[in-house]
């Protein structure tokens, strides 16, 4: 246990070292500042459109904190075999794919609780100052819902992008991989809210809709910014299906933790 | 050893498995907003995946869209075939906004303010209106403004009732709802003058980039007042 939380925190260190990680962190800080100048071109409900700034930003930080920090820093240990230098014993495979993955863990919380600050910023200045009709729905929970439905949806790409290092040979395969997750990730959602439409369906073959639903059910529901985008409009949220989702992208950390651990201990290295 | 740690990374994978089917067969892809999809133009769809799971950005872009090109229409001499066409993409941005995000409020006021005087889509915009009223359940508004342009372009009394009663049932409606949809009710025609304080009471709630755009309709309405005295 002590060797993967050194591990874990020696990864969070080294992450931190990074200049991306630094820059992406500020920019964080900076968004709720993009999205107050953004919300100047609309009419009425700015604190919504603020907060849908901050929504979309804080899944893609997530995305772009995993692509350009977590799969350089896995492509050169396991690409440029900097794996042997934490593999020493009595240090096992397992306990190395915990630590790296707590730590990149670590970061991704500090990430979130940097936007959370920032979305509780803007909500804080719309309950003060705003009118009435143009913070209708916002309160403090709106803020949580949007950092911790992003922490815990990008979790689990974290763990998609451990598991596709289990099982990449170097740091091009690892990126390739990881980009097309990130993408899988990203449009399903939609996809899937498309083909529920007759008119969009007609002539597609039923076996491409089938294939569809299939990769679908591999994938997590990506789809949180539904929650968000009741909520943001005083909507109750359904939290038994909130919990349900949570339930969803645990299980599939779980999944994919579990994978990778098995199928690293078993790899070449 | 090896024997156990196998054991337990069965059991922590069927568990994983197990959330993970228990969320995708309860949630079936949760939307808010999935009744509304009735329609796909291709660029409702481009924009759905370009959002992807962040849909009330794709609403504010439309939005933004539509604020520009609406600059463009009322900046520019165009012809009347640019102009209709024009109306068509600002329906079609209101349309999309409303689609990924149908509580949204300023989509309700543009749609209104500014497309609902275009003859030619004056009834898309009060359905389109409609439809947000049931949304915005809390709201008055929407279906207010919206039946007072049923009577008083369309003429269509029966749709305008229909909407100023949803109106007078919400929170914090002004009497004025109810007494307009007994008026209507009693088929008593309303006149240029409530055109015009109509006018008025949009001005009021649009910014002042679009006062231009009102004062030149209210202008006319009273031309066409004196021209009748």
């Amino acid at each position: 246990m002590t060797r993967i939380r050194n591990l874990a925190l020696y990864s969070f260190r080294e992450l931190m070292g990074m200049l991306v990680v630094r820059i992406t962190l500020t920019a964080a800080a900076l968004l709720p500042l993009a999205a107050w100048i953004f919300s100047e071109f609309f009419l009425m409900e700015l604190t919504k459109v603020q907060l849908d700034v901050m929504t979309a930003g804080s899944y893609l930080l997530g995305m772009v904190l995993i692509l350009i920090a977590v799969v350089p820093m896995l492509g050169a240990d396991i690409g440029g075999r900097l794996c042997y230098f934490y593999l020493v014993p009595p240090v096992s495979r397992n306990e190395y794919v915990l630590g790296r993955f707590l730590g990149a863990a670590l970061l991704l919380l500090l990430l979130f609780a940097v936007l959370l600050a920032g979305s509780e910023t803007l909500i804080t200045v719309a309950l003060e100052y705003a009118p009435a009709d143009r913070r209708h729905g916002i309160d403090w929970e709106t803020g949580l819902l949007i950092a911790g439905t992003a922490c815990y949806q990008s979790m689990t790409l974290l763990a998609a992008v451990f598991f596709i290092a289990a099982w990449a040979t170097g740091f091009a395969e690892l990126l390739l991989f990881s980009i097309a997750a990130c993408a899988l990730f990203w449009i399903m959602p939609p996809v899937l809210e498309a083909m529920k439409n007759p008119f969009l369906m007609e002539g597609v073959p039923a076996w491409i809709v089938a294939l569809v639903h299939g990769i679908a059910w591999l994938l997590p529901e990506m789809n949180a910014g539904q929650f968000i985008l009741a909520e943001l409009h005083g909507q109750a949220t359904d939290y038994t299906m909130l919990l349900l989702h949570f339930l969803g992208h645990l299980g599939y950390v779980l999944i994919m933790l579990m994978a990778c651990l098995l199928i690293f201990a078993r790899r070449d290295l | 050893m090896q024997k156990r740690s196998l054991i337990a990374a069965v059991f922590v994978l069927c568990a994983g498995v197990s959330l993970h089917v228990l969320s995708r067969h309860y949630m079936s892809v949760y939307s808010a907003t999935a009744h509304l999809t009735s329609q796909a133009p291709s660029a409702f769809l481009v924009q759905s995946v370009a959002a992807g799971p962040a849909p009330g950005l794709a609403a504010d872009y439309n939005i933004v869209a539509f604020s520009t090109l609406f600059y463009e229409v009322s900046s520019r001499q165009l012809s009347q075939q640019e102009k209709m066409r024009a109306y068509e993409y600002l329906f079609n941005y209101i349309d999309q906004a409303q689609r990924f995000d149908p509580w949204f409020w300023d989509v309700y006021r543009l749609a209104i303010g500014i497309t609902g005087f275009v003859p030619e889509y004056t009834r898309k915009v009060i359905l389109l209106t409609e439809r947000g009223a049931h949304h915005r359940n809390w709201d008055w508004e929407p279906p207010f403004l919206a039946g007072f342009l049923a009577h008083n372009l369309l003429n269509d009394d029966r749709l305008a009732v229909r909407l100023l009663q949803l109106s007078a049932t919400r929170p914090g409606a002004p009497p004025l709802a109810l007494g307009l949809a007994a008026k209507f009710l009693a088929g008593e025609k309303g006149g240029k003058q409530e055109g015009i304080a109509f006018l008025e009471y949009m001005r009021r709630l649009l910014p002042k980039e679009y006062h231009d755009y009102i004062e030149q309709r209210i202008a006319r309405l009273k031309s066409q007042n004196l021209e009748e005295h």
